[in-house]
């Protein structure tokens, strides 16, 4: 440790000071309305929809009683919202209080002087009611500590200290002044009583400082530098004291001391070339330890109290790459020993653990895409959704108090998630080069202290960035509890007034929606759960009003229907006899002779009995015109829009289309068959003109016309225990339409049926290069004008 | 005049149909009544019913979740699978039975048939190993030893797997009567019809097919087809038995015969029991409707 240059140190102290105190002057007004980065949600779709600000940036600790970090690893807040911050460049723990004010530091530098035992890597800490733990991958342990011990070390006494010489380091010179109490206020007694001389340096470039009594000048004792000299120092304030300026240092007598070092275990494995390099740890109501070690391949290692090793547990599974798969199914046992120690198989280190009340055990890993987060009990089963949106990078994680999983990866994303893995909230806070008040350029460790606030640490700026979590995130957390806690009113409201700071702001629908049900209101969580589009949640809800309404409604329902089938029943007995319906008839039937698109359109369903007939009719007797084609193309445009529009919205797989692109889409799709199949078949003998193409397709299609309506609407009062009643039916017609379909080439052009298949795959193929041909000509637009005219004007001046 | 009366009596048309009548209304009508009637009380087969109106079917569609969410949706998914499936693969059994000589025809006539009468032992014996959730399953057996599975997978425990397994346990079973009745009227179809064809310029076998053999036999093929109906909608204990008894998992591959059979003989609610059925009849009716306008003369 070098020499610290006292001057500075305080110098620095009052700059940061008066800065801290101008940003928070300042940030009160200004952060509040520009926050540097944008809030975004998941709406139904997973899709990101941007949403008010959830957290602003507030305060920063840039530095520990004088002491700058250096490289920052860990945050940690315990339950009395003691803060930890880790820094592995100085091999040491600092704590700080809620109000962020400098309390201690934990360092521990051996069990005996010069040992290579102490703290070197400080990667993480985690505290519980009685202790603290600290892993140290470099030394292979976890220290233990007692916690009141730390937090609560005697001040054995106050020294004060009079820099003579101006050297802003302990120097030859300078003097020491014991301290007295007057009236609770500390003060400097009247003489000094050492006086110190800085007789050499030890090999490790220590000052070596001889004390010696002020008034004889006896020599008292040598002490090498100052940590060794005085303990450890903690603060130090300027006084004015008789016209001379004195520091006052608060001496530590005890230094910290482990109650237990847990090192590498004794169990087969570890002895057997396992590394045991914990960095990450948490401690379960037992006591025992979960511990996240650098090339754990089994996952976290599980230690009881005593340090004794219990299992592996929550591992990533292997990542075979697919040609290995390929591989390992026809190479033989041999050959497969052989390639396993040359493959390089990528295993998925977990980078951060968590516990959260419950013991359910919170992973993370950093090189995972997908199921980035675990949430594991006791038996090693993962309760997280996998659903769940995750980032590559995510390092680190902290479980709040709702349920509540904050991520924080290394590019800079923070994402908040609710207890079954759905994305409440997603920022980035990477500064991307510029810098800003709240923006980092290497966030490490989250922690969420008991206001909610998130505590990130930011190992590029070397400091600790602290998140003020917004009203309307404070509305979103109070309605997750109150649902939790069964209060459903207290989370109705909430849920309310997130909609507030939020319109479009799904989770608060589902959320309302759950409260409704929990108190019996299906029809308003059915309304709400419809805004949010949640498509689980209404076919449940449906499920639940239809049956109320039929409960209530059946007899009547059953003798409607009878009714029905009596009424027509009589009406055709009598109908037979008297005949009502003929004037009817006779007007469809002059309808028909006078006009031959509605005569045509009658064919209909003639022509969907027998499409052999059908395609015969078109082909040899121009059955159907253009002009009826086109109409059934309309038509069919309408069935498609409806299908869009009136469908149960839990059978569609997208729910918000632009239905005029999809129609654009599926018109030029319709149009490149058409014309590839004229083209194709006018190459490879068809008989069919480009009209019977044309027509015969949009006879085809048909059925649809009838089916497709029916089950639109049916779909409305169906839910998913029924699905079979909407998805058969649409399957069994789009095999019907596709049968026809190949009919419709096999008779048009007269092929085998060998023939017709080869013509498919033609058309097809043909489809595709036009396709492509199309999007090539749109993309090169303006360089294809370019080059024509470039080439126009050669010719022209040429 | 006396003797004429009697003659004229003994030469009426209902004596000629009347044991047959009395036969229909005795095995058929009979019960078919009595299980309606019986819709409409309640009857534990103890007690004499009591008239309980249309509580029954009120019941079954505002309180029996497990008829609604699971019985009528198996039961359609299945018989829309495996009826038309089944159909098709018995047509085309027959055609190609009929194609080969009359001996060998006999023997595989018998093989394709057997599965559908010896179905319940069959199934234990065979498809229970194939499938069974240990490394001694055959299939359990392969994705373990050639796939590199991990674990074995729960088939017949899986509410996932359950379901299709059964569809394909029953397409196996399902070359039925219909079958026989289909290959019988292929091979009852006159040759000279072909021969005739030919000459006429049939070009292929498919046109041979379309245009002789299922004209031919649309009688058969419309028995077939109502066979098919009536035997996929009348399966039962088929989830229960692949499964090792009791209810399913999840109640998957649970019928509506299954319900009825729960609620009449388990339960002894005959009266329920009957309702059920009744909605069944009701939805193989709708269904030979179907069929009908389909393969019927009309078409």
């Amino acid at each position: 440790m070098k020499r610290i240059n006292w001057n500075n140190a305080v110098a620095m102290i009052i700059l940061f000071t008066l800065v801290l105190f101008i940003g928070i002057a300042t940030s009160s007004k200004v952060m509040a309305s520009s926050t540097p980065y944008y809030t975004y949600t998941t709406d139904n779709e997973d899709g990101g929809v941007k949403t008010s600000d959830a957290y602003t940036p507030g305060e920063q600790i840039l530095e520990a009683g004088g002491e700058s970090f250096k490289t920052l690893e860990y945050v940690y807040v315990d339950h009395e919202d003691y803060i930890y911050i880790t820094d592995s460049g100085r091999a040491k723990v600092f704590i700080f209080d809620k109000d962020l004010n400098f309390i201690d530091v934990i360092e521990y530098n051996g069990s005996v002087s010069g040992a290579d035992d102490g703290f070197y890597a400080v990667n993480s800490i985690y505290v519980t009611e009685e202790k603290i733990y600290i892993p140290d991958s470099f030394r292979n342990s976890v220290f233990v500590f007692d916690r009141e011990a730390i937090l609560n070390r005697d001040q054995q006494y106050f020294l004060w200290m009079e820099d003579i010489d101006d050297s802003d380091s302990l120097s030859t010179g300078d003097v020491f002044y014991l301290n007295e109490e007057i009236d609770g206020v500390s003060t400097p007694i009247g003489e000094p009583v050492f006086v110190v001389e800085v007789t050499g340096q030890n090999a490790d470039n220590r000052d070596i400082v001889l004390f010696k009594d002020y008034e004889t000048g006896e020599e008292l004792f040598t002490k090498v530098d100052k940590a060794e000299m005085i303990g450890k120092i903690l603060n130090w304030v300027t006084y004015d004291y008789d016209g001379t300026d004195v520091l006052k240092f608060n001496i530590y007598a005890a230094k910290n001391e482990p109650i237990q070092v847990i090192t590498t275990p004794t169990a087969p494995v570890f002895q057997e070339g396992y590394l045991f390099a914990p960095k990450k740890v948490v401690v379960d109501t037992r006591g025992n330890l979960y511990i996240v070690g650098a090339q754990s391949n089994n996952g976290l290692i599980m230690l009881n109290a005593e340090g004794e090793f219990l299992t592996f547990f929550g591992g990533n599974p292997l990542r075979t790459p697919f040609i290995d798969q390929i591989r390992s199914f026809i190479l033989t046992d041999i050959q497969k020993e052989k390639l396993r120690n040359e493959n390089l198989i990528s295993i998925d280190y977990v980078s951060s653990v968590a516990i959260d009340e419950k013991g359910f055990i919170y992973t993370v890993t950093s090189t995972l895409e997908n199921d980035v987060i675990k949430k594991y009990n006791v038996s090693g089963k993962n309760y997280f959704s996998s659903d769940a949106l995750g980032w590559v990078g995510a390092v680190d994680l902290w479980v709040g108090d709702y349920g509540n999983v904050v991520v924080v990866e290394e590019f800079g994303w923070i994402n908040e998630y609710n207890s079954n893995g759905q994305l409440i909230f997603t920022f980035s806070v990477s500064d991307a080069g510029i810098d800003r008040v709240g923006l980092l350029s290497l966030p490490k460790s989250i922690a969420i202290d008991s206001k909610d606030r998130l505590l990130v640490v930011d190992q590029g700026n070397k400091l600790l960035q602290i998140y003020e979590p917004t009203a309307f995130t404070n509305a979103v957390h109070t309605a997750l509890q109150a649902y939790q806690d069964g209060d459903e009113d207290l989370a109705r409201v909430n849920w309310k007034s997130t909609l507030e700071y939020a319109t479009i702001f799904d989770l608060a629908h589902i959320g309302l929606g759950d409260a409704y049900i929990r108190q019996g209101d299906y029809e308003s969580a059915l309304v709400e759960y419809k805004l949010a589009s949640y498509k689980a949640g209404i076919s449940n809800t449906y499920w639940q009003v239809r049956q109320d309404w039929m409960e209530e409604n059946l007899e009547l329902v059953f003798f409607v229907v009878l009714m029905l089938f009596v009424g027509r029943w009589i009406f055709k007995i009598l109908n037979k006899k008297y005949d009502y319906t003929k004037g009817l008839r006779n007007k469809f039937k002059e309808l028909r002779t006078k006009s031959r698109t509605v005569d045509e359109l009658s064919y209909i369903p003639e022509f969907i009995k027998h499409p052999l007939d059908g395609y015969y009719q078109i082909k040899r007797k121009d059955r159907v015109s253009v002009k009826t084609a086109t109409i059934i193309y309309g038509m069919l445009a309408v069935v498609f829009v409806m299908y869009y529009e009136v469908t149960n919205i839990i059978f569609l797989e997208k729910t918000n289309v632009n239905i005029l692109y999809e129609l654009i889409i599926l018109g030029s799709v319709l149009i490149l068959w058409v014309i590839a199949n004229y083209f194709i078949c006018l190459i490879n003998d068809g008989e069919g003109s480009f009209k019977n193409v044309y027509v015969s397709t949009a006879m085809s299609f048909t059925p649809l016309l009838f089916v497709a309506p029916v089950i639109i609407l049916l779909s409305n009062v169906l839910t998913y225990q029924e699905a079979v009643f909407y998805s058969v039916p649409l399957a069994f017609t789009l095999i019907w339409v596709s049968i026809y379909f190949f009919f419709m080439i096999k008779e048009i052009h007269n092929y085998e049926v060998g023939e017709t298949v080869n013509i498919i795959f033609k058309s097809m193929f043909t489809m595709l290069i036009m396709g492509i041909f199309v999007f090539v000509v749109y993309s090169l637009n303006s360089q294809i004008f370019t080059v024509s005219t470039e080439i126009a004007r050669e010719l022209i001046e040429r | 005049m006396y003797e004429k009366g009697w003659k004229k009596h003994l030469q009426s048309p209902y004596l000629f149909i009347a044991p047959y009548a009395l036969l229909f209304v005795l095995i058929i009508a009979t019960p078919v009544l009595v299980a309606m009637v019986l819709s409409f009380t309640s009857f534990n087969t103890i007690e004499t019913p009591v008239f309980i109106g249309l509580k029954n079917y009120v019941d079954i569609f505002t309180g029996d979740t497990v008829f609604l969410q699971h019985a009528v949706s198996n039961t359609i998914l299945f018989s829309v699978i495996v009826g038309p499936i089944g159909y098709m693969m018995a047509f085309f059994l027959a055609w190609m039975l009929a194609q080969v000589p009359h001996r060998a025809r006999t023997i595989y006539a018998v093989i394709i048939y057997s599965p559908s009468i010896t179905g319940a032992i069959m199934m234990a014996n065979v498809w229970r190993i194939i499938f069974s959730g240990d490394e001694a399953g055959y299939i359990n057996y392969i994705l373990i030893n050639w796939f590199g599975a991990d674990s074995p997978v729960q088939f017949l425990q899986d509410a996932d797997y359950l379901f299709p397994i059964m569809i394909i346990v029953s397409l196996w079973g399902s070359m039925g009567l219909g079958f026989l009745a289909m290959l019988a009227g292929i091979l009852n179809i006159d040759r000279s019809l072909y021969e005739a064809a030919a000459i006429d310029g049939m070009k292929n076998r498919w046109q041979e097919i379309f245009y002789i053999t299922i004209p031919s036999i649309k009688p058969q093929m419309l028995f077939s087809a109502v066979m098919s109906i009536i035997g996929t909608f009348n399966a039962a204990g088929l989830a229960q038995a692949l499964a090792g008894g009791g209810v399913p998992p999840q109640y998957a591959g649970w019928l509506i015969v299954d319900h009825a059979n729960d609620f009449g003989f388990t339960r002894f609610e005959m009266g329920y029991a009957s309702a059920v059925t009744v909605i069944l009849l009701i939805i193989v009716l709708l269904f030979n409707k179907i069929a009908y306008r389909l393969f019927g003369e009309r078409g």
